[in-house]
């Protein structure tokens, strides 16, 4: 009997459990939260406990919109509450990071769970009112940085398809509109509008006790809700058309895909490498996978001289019928278990572990739909992505170009 | 999408057919299945972890390269990841290689349902399985170009020097002092299929080898690797008495790297400390030997627009390693200040094991101009630690920084793995780090750098640029 019990263990994913048993081996629990608390007063809290690793993650997030008179405004309250934040972890070496993401502006920071209190006193820091003194360096730095995107015909082609795809007229990184009118008013309101307990979205993944860490976040520096939450409308500043001089050729075309997080197009971008590997040419081309407006976009994009610019055209609008020409089932497979392995190996830690879950439920998304997304990658043959080419076949892609 | 399960893959007569197998011992035995039962197995069980690590140290690295054809177990480490990394494809499992000068550490991540294949063609390769033709060239023309590319590099002359001047008289073979572990371009391009087969089947020995387990895996399945089976349990928690001195927080905080300036506002608040208390870490008892003898001072004048030193001393052996690895960190803080030196580029501060003896290496990248002081300064910081460690709010700082930065390096699972496979085969132990660090004391720390032996210094750079201040 207990020969039987262990060869059910090893063939069949257990429901966690204790690892010193025989059957321990399958973890489809990483994902699943300990315990969700949802108060009325908030923050929103999902708790991973991992009893024996000893060092805790705690990953906050405010969702985080923008008018047009404030594109960029995230990226400064991130770029000054980063600086106050790293500051104060090294004094312990705990590790710190704020980074701005197309729904929220998300603080995390990671260190020994003995060093709990003072880990939340380093997110506090990160939380609070933005200091005017430093805005004025921040705002010209992050000025420059759009400056510079503005200048590559691969920023313009990105900013291109955003707004073709249906993503927000207010660009992630910021408008030079903006930023140059900006003050450190515009700043101090953005935070005001954004950061409050109700609105927060916290995921914990360590070692703790669950009572404990309640306790050490109940003195999280968040002020209640604000009295007007929603982004107001914008609209009246100028959106240039940049044009940024090239002496290339470049040309993307972009398909949204209709199922959310549909991990056929990950597997897609890894067979389309392997085709622009083999292919040879005179010219760059690319694939990419990017999030916009909550949907996932295959990108394929290409760059050529004038002189092969048409055999590149030529080659790109043909690239998914190549796919489809050398598909395999074992094709099909080595790249959606290359996919599997990355997601696995950054749920390894807890930092990444808080970062997937953290990312999945400010999409509006339950933290199993990267188990869903594990699944089908597992599950998936060529079948699939013929069916996703013959679905992608059937549509005109949004196509952006730059001339020379 | 079919779910092969669903469809009835996994029926009745496959479970019996898979019972008879695992009775054989081969659905649970990833190594011994092939005859590799390794000295030693770690084993740390993470219930809820991703996927699981595994790590394999041989104690033997490009050492043990043949005269003639150094490179030989770098190329075969770089063989075996590549060849490794086609086999594990299907897997979505990953191996990574690090050759060492004595040491070839060979590191495993995989999911949980795939950990048992995948580490049984990793064994595989370990223990004589050919390396594909394709993949030995590959990583041979990789090499070669990386080597014709860094040929006649200062940086790769001054490593050359480096290692024949700190290692003197430290291995057994004298000859092998200089050898680079990456190799040269002659002794790359000696290597045959022949030599590499050679070199493995002397070099890894699978009863000298160590093997450490990190994940969601049971006891049986790691007992199943072969070899005795030790389990890294975590110290339970048991918070101190909060009277107790070592848990109050310090009464005032400076940081050094930040100029000095008064940080009482931001005093960190104690930490919980978990775990059972630890004895204060000391040196051990008995004569210490100085292995380094009087030290050695050399000068390489190069005309480069750098200058590279090197100062490298011997710790006592059987010193506890959490020691020596704190006063790693408390040498490189002290030598990284912020805001930067601008003499100075950059500052590496390594613990290195040479003939069984525990190095303290320095080596920093200075402007030349800067260099004369920049030795002063790092003989200094030693000397300076033994006569006077950081005062009680620094060193308590310190201490927690040391703590953080091993802590989150061993959240990572593959990480985790190979230190322990490396700790309990360099020391036979592993230490538990959260525990122990909490030993780190003043006079433990003033006791080791006072116990170092005498430097042995290389210093290469245009020496005509180099003026006393």
């Amino acid at each position: 009997m207990n020969l039987l019990l262990l060869v059910l263990g090893i063939l069949l994913p257990s429901p966690g459990g204790d690892p010193g048993s025989p059957g321990a081996h399958g973890n489809p629990e990483v994902f699943q939260a300990d315990l969700v608390l949802r108060p009325a007063a908030g923050p929103e809290t999902h708790l991973f406990l991992r009893p024996g690793q000893q060092v805790v993650t705690l990953r906050l997030s405010v969702p985080l919109g923008e008018s047009e008179e404030e594109a960029g405004a995230g990226q400064i309250l991130r770029s000054l509450a980063d600086d106050r934040m790293r500051s104060m972890a090294r004094r312990i070496g705990a590790r710190s990071r704020v980074s701005r993401t197309p729904e929220a502006l998300v603080y995390d920071v990671s260190g020994p769970a003995s060093e709990l209190d003072f880990l939340v006193r380093v997110l506090n820091e990160g939380l609070r009112p933005p200091e005017p003194d430093r805005f004025n360096q921040v705002r010209r730095d992050q000025l420059a940085e759009v400056l510079r995107r503005q200048e590559t015909p691969q920023g313009v082609l990105a900013l291109r398809i955003r707004e073709a795809a249906g993503g927000s007229r207010v660009p992630l990184l910021g408008s030079t509109p903006a930023l140059e009118r900006m003050h450190a008013g515009v700043i101090q309101a953005v935070w005001e509008r954004s950061h409050a307990r109700e609105r927060a979205r916290l995921v914990l993944v360590g070692d703790v006790v669950a009572e404990v860490a309640l306790a050490a976040l109940a003195d999280l520096g968040l002020p209640p809700s604000p009295p007007s939450p929603v982004t107001p409308p914008g609209g009246s500043l100028p959106q240039p058309r940049f044009s940024p001089e090239v002496i290339r050729h470049w040309v993307a075309d972009a398909w949204p895909l209709d199922r959310p997080r549909d991990a056929r197009a990950l597997v897609m971008v890894g067979l389309l490498g392997d085709r622009l590997q083999s292919g040879g040419g005179d010219y760059e081309l690319g694939a990419e996978v990017w999030e916009i407006a909550g949907r996932w976009t295959l990108v394929v994009s290409g760059a050529a001289y004038p002189r092969t610019q048409q055999a590149m055209r030529t080659r790109l609008r043909g690239l998914l019928a190549e796919v489809g020409g050398t598909l395999s089932d074992e094709s099909v497979r080595t790249h959606a278990a290359r996919v599997r392995g990355d997601i696995l190996l950054q749920a390894a830690t807890p930092w990444g572990l808080a970062e997937l879950v953290g990312h999945a439920l400010d999409a509006g998304l339950e933290p199993r739909s990267i188990q869903t997304v594990l699944d089908d990658l597992a599950r998936m043959e060529a079948s699939d992505i013929r069916a996703l080419l013959a679905d992608l076949g059937s549509r005109s892609p949004l196509q952006q170009e730059i001339r020379p | 999408m079919r779910d092969r399960r669903r469809e009835g893959c996994w029926t009745p007569a496959l479970l019996v057919g898979a019972m008879l197998l695992s009775t054989a011992g081969l659905l649970l035995a990833p190594a011994s299945a092939v005859g590799q039962v390794p000295a030693r197995v770690i084993w740390e069980s993470r219930p809820l972890g991703s996927g699981i690590a595994v790590s394999v140290r041989f104690p033997r690295g490009a050492h043990a390269d043949p005269p003639g054809s150094e490179g030989t177990a770098f190329l075969f480490g770089r063989a075996l990841e590549a060849e490794g990394a086609r086999l594990l494809a299907p897997m979505s499992a990953r191996v990574h290689v690090d050759v060492e000068r004595e040491s070839l550490v060979v590191t495993l991540f995989a999911p949980s349902l795939e950990w048992i294949p995948a580490w049984r063609e990793i064994a595989g390769l370990l223990s004589g399985s050919p390396l594909s033709e394709a993949a030995v060239q590959a990583a041979r023309d990789r090499l070669m170009d990386e080597l014709l590319f860094q040929a006649g590099a200062p940086v790769r002359a001054f490593e050359r020097a480096w290692d024949e001047e700190r290692l003197a008289g430290l291995l057994n073979d004298p000859a092998g002092n200089g050898r680079p572990v990456g190799g040269s371009v002659q002794g790359v391009g000696s290597v045959t299929p022949a030599t590499l087969e050679a070199w493995r089947s002397r070099s890894l020995r699978w009863d000298e080898a160590v093997v450490a387990v990190v994940g969601p895996v049971s006891e049986a399945q790691a007992g199943a690797l072969g070899g005795p089976l030790e389990r890294v349990v975590t110290a339970p928690r048991r918070p101190q008495d909060p009277a107790s001195p070592e848990t109050r927080p310090p009464a005032a905080v400076t940081d050094p790297r930040e100029g000095g300036a008064p940080a009482t506002d931001l005093l960190p608040p104690a930490p919980l400390y978990l775990g059972v208390p630890a004895p204060r870490l000391s040196l051990p008892s008995g004569g210490l030997r100085q292995p380094l003898g009087a030290g050695s001072r050399r000068v390489i004048d190069e005309e480069i627009t750098s200058t590279w030193i090197g100062v490298a001393w011997a710790l006592p052996r059987g010193t506890p390693w959490v020691l020596q690895d704190f006063l790693v960190l408390v040498v490189a803080d002290a030598l990284n200040p912020s805001p930067p030196d601008p003499g100075l580029y950059r500052a590496d501060v390594h613990l290195e094991h040479a003939g069984g003896i525990p190095l303290l290496v320095v080596v920093a990248t200075v402007d030349p101009q800067s260099a004369v002081e920049w030795e002063a300064r790092i003989l200094s910081t030693l000397a300076g630690i033994a006569s006077e460690p950081p005062p009680g709010a620094f060193f308590e700082l310190a201490r927690r920084r040391y703590r953080s930065s091993r802590m989150l390096e061993g959240s990572d699972p593959g990480l985790r793995a190979r230190w322990l496979a490396t700790r309990a085969s360099l020391d036979g132990g592993v230490p538990d780090l959260a525990s122990e660090s909490w030993g780190l004391s003043r006079e433990g720390l003033a006791a080791l750098a006072g116990a170092r032996g005498e430097p042995r210094i290389l210093v290469y750079g245009p020496v005509r640029m180099m003026t006393p201040p």
